[in-house]
């Protein structure tokens, strides 16, 4: 028993030699994913305006209000996702609040009847392409502490609004079922994505 | 850097925020003051010797490697338990197989749980109806009875709700009394 415990003890001090700490005070990995994320969607409107020639599309007041609750759900997710306790637990609510109000608008502002076609498959691949980065660096990000279920779908809902917050200011087309199918739908499977991808990953460290 | 004392003295909370601001030393004084507990907890919800080994040694690991995100203010002793039991949770996740045998065998064809307690002595009686539980359960019975964690605590362990954590302990103090009586009637 006691040679265990000193062998164990050798191996920590030699881990805590080695290593700094591999997760970073939260604020600092909540600052690092809101880079991440801006940076796709800052890189992503630049694509679409400026490669593709795809202005941004103009939409009434409470269209822009969509934008604005997509982009508030996708802050609060981050800092839900990586944040500690109660701050963690209030920024969660939030998040899946706000969340669920932004998806709802961001339908809204597509009401209308539509015949989806072929090339509507468009905004599901940007979709699945805007949030692949921000997904993966988020579930990396979670791998070094303890997996909390509620923890990964805040990570992976954040990254799945970040790409139909770039889908909101660029989509042209109209139509319920479009944004349905071709927006939610990709959002939705980006989520489930994440949070299998963190669950069946190995955590390296166990700390809430 | 803390100017914190890391004396035999010092607070487990002065301890663990010298050691998460550079000074090595107050390592090896936490891992003395709750190796051996956190082993022995452990090897009470699973009784098996060698991942009671494992799960500490992966506690400590995780405590090195997250130290930065002990935060001032934090009660260490449920946080170091949380640790440990969110590892543990991790490898009966990955292992899916929440039922144990006190033995760490496999139970024989045809053999159930109560023929197997009713065999041994109180206390491995008791040990063999404990992982019977649920491991949820035997995480509440084992935290509030054996380690004295209030059910506040408990439920910061296990990241749950006050009265989840006490329902779930109420549950399986039910379910231990149920096996062991089945036991003594037999």
């Amino acid at each position: 028993m006691s040679e265990d415990m000193d062998a164990m003890r050798r191996v920590l001090m030699v881990e805590a030699a080695r290593s700094s700490p591999v997760a970073r005070p939260w604020r600092r990995d909540a600052l690092a994913l809101l880079v991440v994320h801006g940076a796709m969607v800052v890189a992503a409107l630049a694509v679409a305006l400026w490669v593709l020639d795809h202005p941004p599309t103009l939409r009434p007041a409470w269209g822009s209000a969509s934008t604005v609750l997509l982009a508030t759900a996708t802050l609060a997710g981050l800092i839900s996702a990586v944040s500690l306790g109660r701050l963690a637990r209030q920024f969660r609510t939030t998040s899946f609040a706000v969340g669920a109000l932004a998806v709802s608008a961001h339908l809204a502002v597509f009401w209308g009847p539509s015949a989806p076609l072929l090339h509507d498959a468009d905004c599901a691949l940007a979709e699945l392409a805007i949030a692949a980065i921000p997904a993966t660096i988020t579930v990396l990000t979670l791998r070094r502490f303890a997996y909390r279920f509620p923890r990964a779908v805040s990570g992976g809902m954040a990254a799945a609004l970040t790409g139909l917050l770039v889908l909101d200011l660029t989509c042209p087309a109209n139509g319920l079922l479009h944004a349905v199918l071709f927006h939610a739908l990709p959002a939705a499977l980006v989520l489930v994505a994440a949070v299998a991808a963190r669950a069946r990953g190995v955590s390296y460290s166990h700390v809430p | 850097m803390s100017e914190t004392c890391v004396g035999a003295a010092a607070s487990d909370e002065a301890l663990m925020a010298a050691f998460r601001d550079g000074r090595q030393a107050a390592l090896s004084l936490l891992f003395d003051r709750y190796a051996s507990r956190i082993q022995a907890a452990i090897l009470r919800l699973t009784s098996d010797g060698a991942l009671a080994r494992d799960i500490t040694q992966t506690t400590f690991l995780s405590l090195v490697r997250g130290r930065a995100r002990y935060a001032d203010g934090c009660r260490f002793r449920p946080w170091v338990y949380a640790i440990a039991m969110n590892a543990l949770r991790d490898h009966m996740r990955r292992r899916k197989r929440e039922v144990l045998v006190a033995d760490g065998g496999a139970l024989l064809e045809g053999e159930s749980h109560v023929d197997r307690i009713r065999d041994l002595g109180l206390e491995a009686r008791l040990r063999a109806a404990l992982v019977q539980l649920p491991l949820e359960q035997r995480q509440a019975v084992v935290l509030h009875h054996v380690e004295g964690f209030a059910f506040a605590e408990i439920a910061e362990i296990a990241h749950c709700s006050r009265s989840a954590a006490k329902v779930r302990a109420h549950r399986g103090y039910r379910r231990l009394r149920e096996l062991l009586e089945v036991g003594e009637e037999a």
